[in-house]
């Protein structure tokens, strides 16, 4: 039962709503629900996590196979046929270098003499400090 | 019905309950009007969210009171209480045609607004919504005794507010 308190405040109208937002309020629930009713399909359901991040690793790939492309040397098949002998002379002058060397080696060299193979005797031999004859 | 139909029916039928509500507890226009938007969203998303319950009235003011409890943190949060309510029309109640009148309803939006969230929102469903303590238990899931002994807390503290001004309305 309510006393005539309650009877009063009961009496005093709520303010409706502005009219206009009826209209607003449903085309845009609409609008939401029919956009994440759409199923995401293909390559993009893929990407779909995170498609600012895959945007981000394609550009740094663009980026770096740029870099890699401008930066390769050129093929020596291209290169120009004065840079070809150049090259020849310079190999030919390294190959009488390092003929030079092995003729003055061989010249300085010591004969090698094999060492003789350890064994019982000769181990005894060092300890007593006697040397082989 | 298609969703369509049905969303329009859902908001002629109970708009205007959610909006009283919902003004009543945030308090804010602007919060009201995005609280309502996400009730509406959500129902044209699933609109099966319906299906089955008895109490559609009582099914929305649930929703309207989580996305309130929801809007006044945020607000909280962001602490622009004072300027939102600065610039905005948070009147509750229609104008008055007389000043006395008027005058209570101004007092009485005033006094509402001193009650805990909490007793506010079972006052208002009890009041304005016209709900049974059990409807107002299930809509803010709560113990149907303490949903009456908030109601009882916060009326006494309204009558004891409004009292000079309510004799005088009566004599």
């Amino acid at each position: 039962m309510n006393s005539e308190f309650e009877k009063k405040l009961m009496e005093q109208p709520l303010r409706a709503a502005p009219p206009e937002w009826r209209a607003q309020v449903l085309r845009e629930a609409r609008v939401t629900a029919v956009q994440q009713a759409e199923p995401v399909t293909g390559w993009r359901s893929w990407l779909w996590p995170a498609p600012k991040a895959w945007a981000a690793l394609a550009v740094c790939w663009l980026v770096l196979l740029a870099a890699n492309t401008i930066n390769q040397p050129v093929p020596v098949a291209l290169a120009g046929r004065a840079d070809t002998r150049a090259l020849q002379t310079a190999l030919a002058e390294k190959r009488r270098a390092i003929q030079d060397v092995d003729v003055v080696v061989a010249n300085h060299a010591q004969p090698v003499m094999p060492r003789p193979r350890p064994g019982a005797s000769s181990w005894l031999r060092e300890e007593k400090g006697v040397l082989p004859c | 019905m298609n969703d369509t139909a049905q969303l329009g029916r859902l908001y002629d039928e109970h708009a205007h309950a959610l909006f009283g509500f919902l003004l009543n507890l945030t308090r804010s226009e602007s919060d009201t009007r995005d609280a309502l938007q996400e009730i509406f969203r959500r129902l044209a998303l699933k609109p099966e969210l319906l299906t089955g319950v008895r109490d559609e009235r009582g099914f929305l003011l649930r929703m309207a009171h989580n996305q309130a409890v929801d809007a006044i943190r945020r607000r909280a949060a962001r602490d622009r209480k004072h300027e939102a309510q600065a610039v905005e029309n948070t009147a509750l109640f229609v104008p008055a045609p007389d000043a006395d009148t008027q005058t209570f309803r101004v007092e009485l939006e005033a006094a509402l607004a001193e009650l805990p969230e909490e007793q506010r929102a079972v006052v208002h469903l009890k009041l304005w919504a016209g709900l049974t303590f059990e409807r107002i238990a299930e809509a803010l899931e709560i113990p149907l005794n303490t949903a009456a002994s908030r109601y009882r807390y916060g009326l006494d503290k309204m009558r004891e507010r409004l009292r000079p001004l309510y004799a005088e309305i009566k004599s």
